[in-house]
């Protein structure tokens, strides 16, 4: 077993370019992981070990050199169309070089397996796929997070110690808070797209890393951008809180946590915290879920409606169904939302750095009943998550889930957001977290590695 | 004289009539059969479902008066509005 294979992302590439690893030993060893932990938590839903010691055999030095990467079942692989986790996903799909594969190829990274995804993208909590949900490595009977279910479950498990997802309404942060991994949705436009079979007509989904820190999205995030991410010390931060649902109808114990972060966080950077307000932010999440699910109707007849492929769940069957129920009036009035949210953010963050609040306001429920109990109630995980997710899908901004805190056994995430371009601002605000307490979050290991279970 | 119209009918003729709950329950099926879209019961649940959750906050934004709010032309997700 090669002695890399529990390196970081970035520990795995130095010591490959320093000779210190061999990649062919990694990626066998690799291999072999994943027939050893994947049955539990089939979060990696094909591998290609011939096409994957080609690419090696073919791979330049560039960055990630050698190094094992998953990438959902959402972009093309040469060999391999996309799923799209699902039975029948109406859009065309067919093998090609989508534009992830691309930037991992030229990075010189070895692509090693697909990871599930939940059902046409459409939850976050992946526990419906055509493959089987994925599990938690946390606890396999938990939700892993969706809809990058599979890259969240492989790497904190650590099948791999990197994976690409994509992120339309939440999809790469809720994993990450689920699987007490760090993940950020790019800004807008700024991570590789290509090939995404929705790449011409979404303006809420990007491609990003999932990965066990900050400095390892770092690394594989500059790759998916194509442009180094610099790191530095974030400055004197100001941080915007907001005293709305998605700060106050949380768990108590992700409450606390998350509290207890931001006020970390405001002392390791000798900020301050700000109550803020957003008073869009309700209307806002619907404007997303109407946005989003509207841009992906061009392909949809009633004949297709009437072919779909009875192995799609009746779930996915019926929402693609009342998708065209949706009034185009209320389209509209998302889009001049989007508008309002977007101006009135802009002028937030003349206020403060980042905007933090939980990333999902409850652990991850059972896969078997994906429900959460706040104080307000019992409700769906998707409505419960996607309330503190969808803004920056909406406007733009890039978003980070940075693993703070533990119940149930279960990891917390809190969420940081900022302005239109500072992707980096987050990663290095997300570092400056790691380090004030003391990595504790970002080191723990889930029971399907083999460790002890967490301790709040 | 012959009338070209049913008389009793005239009251309801271009008269507003407020829809009532069983009306609104049929929008679904209504709607899908208006568009020629099968669906089973199964399907029929999922949907019900789904309307249950998104058709309230649906009606509060459509109650907004939205239009003076510009939309943004040329759409650039990647940076802030322009002012």
């Amino acid at each position: 077993m090669s002695e890399a294979l529990d390196l970081s992302l970035r520990g795995q590439a130095a010591a490959i370019a320093a000779g210190e690893a061999d990649a062919a030993e990694l990626l066998e060893a690799t291999l072999a992981r994943i027939e050893e932990r994947n049955p539990a938590l089939n979060a990696i839903v094909e591998t290609f070990p011939e096409r994957s010691r080609e690419m090696l055999a073919a791979a330049p030095q560039g960055p990630l050199h050698g190094v094992p990467i998953v990438i959902k079942d959402e972009w093309p692989l040469p060999w391999r169309a996309q799923r799209f986790g699902a039975a029948d996903m109406i859009a065309k799909a067919e093998p090609g070089e989508s534009g992830p594969y691309r930037a991992l190829r030229d990075a010189g990274a070895v692509v090693v397996g697909v990871g599930n995804m939940h059902e046409l993208g459409a939850s976050s909590t992946g526990n419906v796929s055509v493959y089987g949900p994925a599990r938690n490595p946390w606890n396999t009977e938990r939700c892993p997070g969706g809809s990058s279910s599979g890259p969240a479950s492989a790497v904190a498990a650590r099948l791999v110690a990197g994976a690409v997802g994509a992120d339309g309404i939440g999809s790469i942060r809720y994993p990450a808070a689920y699987c007490g991994l760090t993940g950020l949705k790019p800004t807008f436009g700024r991570s590789a797209m290509a090939g995404h079979h929705m790449a011409e007509v979404s303006t809420t989904i990007v491609s990003g890393a999932l990965c066990a820190d900050a400095a390892d999205c770092r690394l594989l995030d500059s790759v998916l951008f194509g442009e180094k991410l610099a790191a530095g010390k974030p400055p004197a931060l100001r941080i915007g809180v907001i005293r709305d649902e998605v700060s106050e109808d949380v768990a108590p114990a992700v409450r606390e946590a998350c509290e207890a972060a931001i006020e970390d966080l405001r002392a390791a950077t000798g900020g301050e915290v700000r109550e803020t307000e957003l008073p869009e932010l309700a209307a806002a999440t619907l404007a997303t879920v109407l946005i989003a699910n509207s841009e992906s109707l061009g392909g949809i007849t009633p004949q297709r409606l009437n072919e779909l492929d009875l192995e799609l769940s009746p779930i996915g069957r019926g929402l693609l169904k009342y998708r065209v129920l949706l009034p185009a009036v209320a389209t509209i009035k998302a889009g001049q939302l989007r508008t309002l949210a977007r101006h009135t953010l802009a002028a937030l963050f003349e206020e403060v750095d980042v905007i933090a609040w939980p990333t999902v306001p409850a652990v991850a429920p059972p896969l078997e009943a994906p429900l959460v109990e706040l104080p307000s109630g019992t409700l769906t995980a998707d409505e419960a998550n996607v309330r503190g997710g969808a803004l920056a899908n909406l406007t733009g901004i890039p978003a980070i889930s940075v693993p703070v805190g533990s119940s149930e056994g279960l990891p917390i995430g809190l969420q940081l957001q900022a302005a239109w371009g500072r992707d980096e601002l987050l990663l290095d605000a997300a570092e400056a977290l790691e380090e004030a307490n003391d990595r504790r979050w970002v080191e723990a290991a889930p029971p399907a590695r083999g460790a002890e279970p967490l301790e709040a | 004289m012959t009338l070209l119209h049913d008389p009793g009918q005239r009251t309801e003729v271009g008269l507003l009539r407020p829809m009532d709950a069983e009306t609104s329950q049929d929008f679904i099926p209504a709607g899908l059969a208006a568009l020629g879209i099968e669906a089973d019961e199964i399907e029929l649940a999922v949907i019900g479902a789904a309307h249950q959750l998104f058709w309230p906050p649906i009606l509060e934004l459509l109650s907004f008066d939205t239009s003076a709010i510009p939309v943004e032309r040329n759409l650039d997700l990647s940076q802030a509005p322009p002012s």
